[in-house]
């Protein structure tokens, strides 16, 4: 799993970096961005299944980089971290369905309990596209079973 | 003295004026009647002794015919013969040519003579009665018939006073054996001529033997007396018919007084009405503005042009109160709103929420120098900021809150830009608005960041003649040309994000401190950078500036 951490202090990346116990996370990769347009880059070459990503930044400020990313990745899930305890930023964040809206400083253990919180939508959501799938197939064949001998009416 | 004027300076003005009018016209009044009355007494004195002058002098008169009346009656008792026969005469005696010759010859007497206007004789025994007198028939019948009537011998020896159809005769009786013989004075006469002789027209003169009584007190008697008689001249006339004959001018002086006492009662009214009434209605006036009342105008015209005058300033100067009451509210309303606004632009909540984030985030890193550090320059910096509301900083002061902030910026966003200072030594104590340069430098730092380069900060200080250039340029994003042209209007800037307050609130500072003596410019383009450039007047003195 990759998970992506968009903010324009470099100093509050670090942090979270040195600080989360990875350990207790699956994450394979991890990404750092300091801004809109590296964010966007990344997305371009990596498949990012969990953006953390705080909302102001000059050029381009995170609601918009996650609407994009709803847009193009609508698996993607996003967790905003903030500062601002906006009502506007906050209404924002829920229309984008994003799973969790942290406020600056916030302890690890917050943190990663979002992180942990993706990584079990990300499950979820994977098993139920894999059940998903099945069903499609086993729906499939049961019609191509169903052609040679069945007549409309059975159909409906 | 001066214990009785400051006395007096409490009363109002009614009682000052009442009492000066007092003082001044009270004695007047007094000394004119006092001299009125003087001149009228000396009048009436001059009068009488003119009267006892004239009247004595017809009174010597008729005591020198009393008297040669007197020594003719005796001369002729002792040598006239027509006298002595009658005298002798016997009753039964012829007698009656004696008697009509003596008669003729008192006729004659009586015309050539200025003694007595008549004589007259009565032989007892004969009962014979002749008056030789200058007359009408008639008078001389009822006086003769008069003269029957007396009582000769009761009467005889002096002057007595009869009085005879209207006629006052002054008669002399004397006998000798059954003789009667006499005088008569016509003091009708005598009267009317001391009453020619006085210049009193009304005055009237009365010869009598009795002493009246004065009647009422306007009455002035003047007695002379005869000395051969019990005669004496009453001179009466009434004194104020003789005032009446006194100049005009002298007349009307007590008249004046009393019109000079009556009047200071109008003359309070008049002044209290032209001029106490004004002084009052301005007083009350005034006592309303006092009271909190701006509102309050005299409505009255005013008596006369100083309370017209006085009526017409009064109103425009609360007029013109109210508006300057209006323009400091509002200028203080604008000072506070001043305040309240940089309170919000220097407490700029994001900045700090930011700073103790990475402060959080230096702390996860166990990077506990960078924690000193940044936390010691955030205080500095807010130390600055949330003391210097209002009131005027020293530019160094200035500078030092910049280079703090400038340091924090570059600790979180690092390679974003560089700084550089030229600052003018002399200029680094010279007082200015607190935020003044950090607002640029702020906006330096929040707007014109370009995300592919660092940019340049360059901050100048310096002295042009008596005035203090400030230049905040950088080399980043710059503005359009709206923006930029809203910006240098001292307008506010308005966009998605909100409202940009820091430029305006800067300009409206400096605009209300300095007035038009601020130069403000702004140059920019888009891409190529923003030049601030401004002067403000050089004043070193922290009192020559409004607290703002």
């Amino acid at each position: 799993m990759t998970l992506l951490i968009v903010d324009d202090e470099i100093l509050a990346i670090q942090g979270l970096m040195d600080d989360i116990p990875w350990t207790m996370l699956d994450f394979d990769v991890i990404l750092t961005a300091n801004s809109y347009a590296q964010a966007v880059n990344l997305f371009m070459s990596h498949t990012v299944d969990v953006l953390l990503c705080d909302i102001e930044m000059p050029f381009g400020n995170g609601i918009t980089l996650v609407k994009w990313v709803r847009e193009h990745y609508p698996q993607t899930q996003c967790i905003f971290l903030t500062c601002h305890d906006s009502f506007r930023y906050a209404k924002e964040a829920v229309n984008l369905q994003c799973i969790g809206y942290i406020l600056k400083p916030a302890e690890t253990q917050e943190v990663t309990g979002y992180l942990k919180k993706a990584q079990e939508r990300l499950a979820e959501h994977n098993e139920s596209r894999k059940n998903h799938d099945y069903r499609q197939q086993y729906l499939k064949q049961l019609k191509e079973n169903m052609k040679p001998s069945g007549s409309k009416d059975a159909v409906r | 003295m001066k214990n009785i004027l400051r006395y007096f300076y409490n009363f109002s003005v009614t009682v000052q004026v009442i009492l000066l009018l007092t003082l001044l016209i009270l004695p007047m009044n007094i000394i004119l009647i006092l001299f009125t009355a003087q001149v009228r007494d000396a009048y009436v004195k001059q009068s009488r002794s003119s009267v006892e002058h004239t009247a004595s002098l017809y009174i010597t008169e008729l005591d020198k015919s009393i008297q040669t009346t007197e020594s003719f009656l005796f001369k002729e008792v002792g040598e006239n013969l027509y006298v002595s026969r009658l005298i002798n005469h016997i009753p039964g005696d012829y007698y009656v040519v004696a008697a009509n010759l003596y008669w003729q010859q008192l006729n004659e007497r009586t015309k050539w003579y200025d003694e007595a206007d008549g004589y007259f004789f009565y032989l007892e025994s004969e009962e014979h009665l002749d008056l030789a007198l200058s007359s009408s028939y008639s008078t001389r019948k009822s006086l003769r018939e008069y003269i029957r009537t007396l009582d000769l011998r009761e009467v005889k020896g002096s002057w007595i006073i009869l009085e005879n159809s209207g006629e006052k005769w002054l008669v002399s009786v004397y006998s000798t054996r059954g003789f009667y013989y006499g005088a008569l004075i016509n003091l009708n006469k005598f009267e009317n001529q001391i009453a020619a002789g006085l210049f009193i027209e009304d005055a009237s003169v009365i010869l009598t033997d009795t002493v009246e009584e004065p009647q009422g007190n306007a009455e002035e008697i003047v007695l002379i007396n005869a000395a051969g008689a019990d005669v004496s001249a009453r001179i009466s006339f009434n004194r104020n018919e003789l005032l009446r004959q006194i100049p005009l001018l002298q007349q009307i002086g007590p008249m004046l007084g009393l019109v000079y006492f009556t009047c200071i009662p109008i003359l309070i009214l008049i002044i209290k009405r032209i001029l106490i009434g004004p002084l009052k209605r301005l007083n009350m006036a005034m006592g309303e503005l006092e009271a909190g009342n701006p509102d309050y105008r005299i409505s009255a015209r005013g008596e006369n042009r100083e309370a017209q005058e006085l009526t017409f300033k009064f109103n425009s100067m609360a007029d013109h109160l109210k508006d300057l009451k209006i323009k400091v509210y509002e200028k203080e309303l604008e000072r506070m709103d001043i305040e309240a606004t940089n309170l919000r632009l220097q407490v700029n909540p994001h900045f700090i929420l930011n700073c103790l984030n990475i402060i959080f985030s230096l702390a996860r890193s166990g990077n506990l120098d960078n924690i000193k550090s940044f936390t010691k320059y955030l205080a500095d910096y807010l130390r600055f900021s949330l003391w210097n509301t209002s009131g005027t900083v020293r530019l160094e002061q200035e500078l030092g809150c910049v280079e703090n902030y400038l340091t924090i910026q570059k600790i979180r966003f690092p390679g974003q830009f560089s700084y550089v200072s030229n600052f003018d030594p002399e200029v680094m104590t010279v007082l200015i608005p607190p935020f003044l340069i950090l607002n640029f430098v702020e906006n330096c730092t929040k707007y014109a960041i370009l995300p592919d380069r660092s940019i340049e900060i360059l901050v100048i200080a310096r002295r042009e003649e008596n005035e203090l250039v400030l230049s905040i340029c950088d080399t980043g994003n710059g503005m359009d040309e709206k923006t930029r042209n809203t910006l240098e209007r001292g307008e506010i800037l308005e966009d998605e994000e909100g409202k940009h307050i820091g430029v305006w609130n800067c300009l409206r500072r400096l605009k209300m401190i300095y007035g038009e003596r601020v130069y403000f410019r702004i140059t920019s383009e888009t891409g190529n950078g923003t030049q601030i450039f401004m002067k403000i007047p050089l004043e070193s003195e922290a009192d020559d500036l409004i607290d703002c």
